[in-house]
């Protein structure tokens, strides 16, 4: 296959002296690539919807577990459809044994009772403080991922998967962007035809080159998949093209689960199969670039700690993320684990947010992208000084 | 011949032209708009939309509803007497209320529910899904809360496809986007969002500033999108018997997004200081002011007592004329002047004009004390408009009208308006955050989003009502705009279907 990349990174752009200008405007649309030969790949999975880490990385020692979820709990490993055994007493639900083999493996590691500086429990907001990286709702309209790209040494090019770039990945920096096509799409020849017709329009000309590029590299979408394990093969492909992109964001919704979310098997089991199956196809497109990948997956909130009357969990505070790839020193659960037992519960509710999101997000930028602490102080994580940098995430 | 002009009139100031309509315009195109501006069709009264007050009724209705089949939830106390009681029943809504927030997909929209309009368009049918069992009640009223909403964004599209005066629907698009609100903003926000733009900015886009502001920050929408609703005094009854506080999320964005801007010259103190002013502005629910359900209602015991000190001015009422008074002050403040002339500047000439045009809108806009006729006007006759500039590049919604005008594509339903917005990724009122759409050529000259319109336009083309010669409607729709090379490229098409599509996709077309 034969890609023919343009190199377009606004800054270096402008650092060389290229017409500024147009810069900009080549670069939001073709994949520019980093000249780095040690090209570290990032990609963030933004959970829309709030998890119910409680059900994902499963506190199987917890006689408060079983007590508060009588009808959706995951039973311990080794019973029926029991926990995969992780260790620590957690265990991974059955439906993600993928990533439960990657734990095992080294190459996982979980963060439990995290969350961004958010605790209102609304979507909206949650997930608006988890992308812009500020403390409050609308604290920045550009997102933490897009202003870590302005500043890591590598000068890491950035793509967004989705008709809409999610919040992490928006910003000054231009990204390239790829989406599912939502209707039957235009044959090759008119495409061609159009692109043709851009001669005059180096804007539109570029945008389209890039997207005929991008189209290229993911090739027959009929091999992609379905649900989300189609867009997480797509970023795969593209990423690992050569010179591909450094930063990747990735949405996926659907875990809003206030009603009859089951048990090991259910709404949530087959929400947590499709993302199993998505991050180990991330892993085999990656393919031999896995060994200098990270994966965040994040979500704005976790969900009650008791079940409620449908069957199902209400907003909560505290989440589970999870770190993943052949970069991560896994094989572990991150941070510190604040209980479940009454008087440990945030608002007698909610599992607490006992470890800031942002402390995990820094670790992996300093060590897999090299970001100066202080920018990630100050522009990625605005007045973040307080919250240290998780230390030995990465191998 | 119809010149230059009247293309500027129909793309520039206008949502694109329609077959015939150029040669309608006459040989005074600035009349021509002018005469809009006075239009009054642009109310879509004729239309039996249901209103933000019937929206909200509606969904406590659906919320009782739903408390009733969910037997561990305690319906709304809504008959007791006691005032307090009542008062707590509202706090203990809150977060209920929040929880109904719809987990929308990427573009704002049910995925069941696109898809539906999906095979709508595509003569194909299906059946939706929901996680409530059919044969309930709430069921049906989720149904005619989405229902509602697609029906006004259907109502105000098929109207911008139709109407002589798309200059008027363009002021209104960015009137609405300026106030930004956001559909997905918990079922509140959904049987409000829509609603909002017919109710409190419609009336008022050729009227007084002042009155669209305060149309617009006491609507429920806004109140909700912004929290408002729920923000209390501290030192109010309802804050010191339930502990509940400020909300200066409204405060916030009013100041810096819908009239000073980021720069006007207020600090921080300032947004806490209009925060309390405005606590109680609420809207009418089961537990306050009942008999005003669903419409805005200032409630002193929500309200922060006491006087506020706004940008190094006092005030000292003691009501909603505390907040009012406030806004009428910001609405005539000198850095409101600049940020929307500098707005408008932008959305209607190029995402760089000429300074000479803001300051020009800006004179009029503080020479007639915020008269939206006379800047609108303003904007008509200022020469820079008409200089045959056409390098800003329409968005993905305006795109979606001119095409959609261009081949009189008059009969959409509901469903396929919002389809096709969302095969573009720009349904109306699904943008979470409040500074609106993005605004600058980079963010939709994306590759995705090329991509998508080109497949847009390739399923359009199928479609067109009339069958008109590619070439031809080219040269009827851009006049003199249309360049040689791109009419060449129009010729070369290898059937009619690809000749519409490269119309459409052309950069004249894409561009105004």
């Amino acid at each position: 296959m034969a890609c023919n990349f343009s190199f377009n990174p606004t800054r270096r752009g402008l650092l060389q002296g290229a017409a500024g200008g147009m810069a900009l405007a080549l670069a939001n649309a073709r994949i520019g690539f980093s000249a780095a030969p040690s090209d570290q790949k990032l990609i963030v999975v933004i959970l829309h919807g709030g998890m119910d880490g409680l059900n994902v990385v499963v506190p199987t020692f917890s006689d408060e577990y079983y007590a508060a979820r009588p009808g959706i709990a995951i039973a311990p490993a080794g019973e029926p459809e029991g926990a995969i055994a992780l260790t620590d007493g957690f265990g991974m639900h059955p439906a993600m044994p993928n990533l439960a083999q990657m734990y095992l493996k080294g190459e996982a590691a979980f963060l439990h009772a995290a969350s961004a500086p958010y605790n209102q429990r609304s979507h909206f907001d949650g997930q608006d403080v988890l992308e812009n990286g500020t403390t409050a709702a609308f604290g920045a309209q550009t997102g933490w991922l897009n202003r870590s790209i302005a500043v890591a040494p590598a000068l890491p090019a950035g793509l967004g998967i989705g008709s809409t770039v999610t919040l992490v990945l928006t910003g000054e920096q231009p990204i390239a962007s790829w989406a599912a096509p939502k209707v039957e799409q235009a044959s090759t020849e008119t495409v061609n035809k159009v692109l043709a017709m851009y001669g005059p329009d180096p804007v539109l000309q570029n945008a389209l080159q890039g997207s005929i590029d991008i189209a290229s590299i993911v090739g027959d979408l009929g091999n992609l998949g379905t649900g989300f394990e189609f867009s997480a093969r797509a970023a795969g492909r593209i990423m690992s093209a050569p010179g591909g992109p450094g930063g990747c964001a990735l949405a996926y919704g659907g875990w809003d689960t206030h009603a009859n979310q089951g048990g090991a098997s259910g709404t949530l089991a087959a929400n947590l199969a499709q993302l199993d199956t998505a991050l180990l196809a991330l892993k085999e497109e990656l393919g031999h670039q896995w060994s200098r990948t990270t994966v965040l997956v994040a979500t704005e909130f976790g969900r009650t700690f008791n079940e409620n009357g449908t069957g199902g969990t209400d907003h909560g505070v505290g989440g589970v993320s999870f770190l993943l790839g052949g970069a991560v020193r896994g094989r572990r659960i991150l941070g510190d684990w604040p209980g479940l037992q009454s008087g440990q519960l945030y608002q007698n509710r909610d599992l607490l947010a006992a470890n800031d999101l942002r402390a995990l997000f820094k670790g992996v930028l300093r060590d897999h992208w090299g970001v100066d602490l202080s920018d990630l102080n100050n522009s990625v994580f605005p007045e973040s000084s307080a919250i240290a940098p998780m230390e030995n995430l990465l191998r | 011949m119809v010149d230059m002009n009247s293309y500027i009139a129909l793309h520039k100031f206008g949502l694109g032209a329609r077959q015939g309509e150029a040669q309608q315009i006459g040989s005074d195109p600035q009349a021509w708009l002018l005469a809009q501006l006075t239009d009054v069709s642009s109310t879509l009264d004729n239309y039996s939309l249901v209103s933000s007050q019937e929206g909200i009724t509606l969904f406590y209705e659906y919320l009782n509803a739903r408390r009733l089949e969910n037997n561990s939830e305690q319906p709304m106390s809504v008959t007791s007497v006691n005032k307090k009681d009542r008062l707590a029943a509202f706090v203990a809504d809150i977060d209920r209320i929040k929880s109904t927030e719809v987990m929308l997909d990427d573009n704002g929209v049910r995925g069941s529910s696109l898809a539906d309009a999906r095979n709508i368009f595509l003569d194909k049918k299906t059946k939706g899904s929901s996680t409530i069992a059919a044969n309930k009640p709430s069921h049906t009223m989720l149904q005619q809360m989405y229902s509602n909403h697609y029906d006004e964004i259907g109502v105000r599209t098929t109207h911008a496809i139709m109407t002589p005066a798309s200059f008027r629907e363009a002021l209104v698009r960015f009137w609405s986007d300026h106030f930004n609100v956001f559909s997905g903003k918990s079922l509140l926000g959904l049987v409000t969002s829509a609603t909002m733009e017919r109710e409190a900015i419609r009336p008022h886009v050729t009227g007084k500033f002042i009155d669209m502001l305060v149309a617009v920050e006491s609507h429920p929408a806004m109140l909700v999108y912004l929290d408002n609703w729920i923000s209390v005094g501290p030192n109010s009854f309802v804050g010191q018997e339930f502990g509940l506080g400020l909300n200066e999320n409204l405060a916030r964005e009013t100041l810096e997004l819908h009239t000073l801007g980021v720069d006007g010259g207020y600090t921080q103190d300032d947004i806490i200081s209009y925060a309390k002013a405005i606590t109680g502005w609420s809207f009418g629910n089961p537990n306050i002011q009942s008999q005003n359900m669903g419409a805005f209602i200032f409630e002193p015991l929500l309200h922060e007592p006491g006087p506020v000190t706004v940008m190094n001015k006092t005030y000292t009422g003691t009501g909603q004329d505390q907040g009012l008074e406030i806004l009428a002050d910001l609405a005539a403040h000198p850095s409101t002047a600049k940020f929307i002339a500098g707005k408008l500047a932008r959305h209607f000439h190029s995402d760089n004009p000429p300074q000479s045009l803001i300051d020009r809108l800006e004179q009029a806009f503080t020479a007639s004390q915020g008269d939206l006729l006379v800047v609108s006007a303003a904007l008509v006759s200022a020469p820079e408009m008409w200089l045959g500039d056409f390098s800003k590049l329409r968005n993905s919604e305006e795109f979606v009208i001119a095409a959609l005008r261009a081949f009189g594509f008059d009969t959409l339903t509901p469903s396929q308006s919002v389809f096709v917005f969302d095969a573009v990724t720009q349904v109306p009122f699904s943008y979470h955050a409040p500074d609106g759409w993005p605004k600058e050529e980079a963010s939709w000259a994306s590759s995705s989003i090329l991509s998508a319109r080109i497949n847009l336009c390739n399923l359009l083309s199928g479609y067109v009502p009339n069958n008109v010669e590619p070439l031809t409607a080219a040269q009827e729709l851009l006049g003199p705009i249309l360049s040689q090379f791109t009419a060449d490229a129009i010729s070369a098409a290898s059937s009619v279907e690809q000749g519409y599509t490269l119309l459409m996709m052309s950069p004249e077309f894409q561009r105004t």
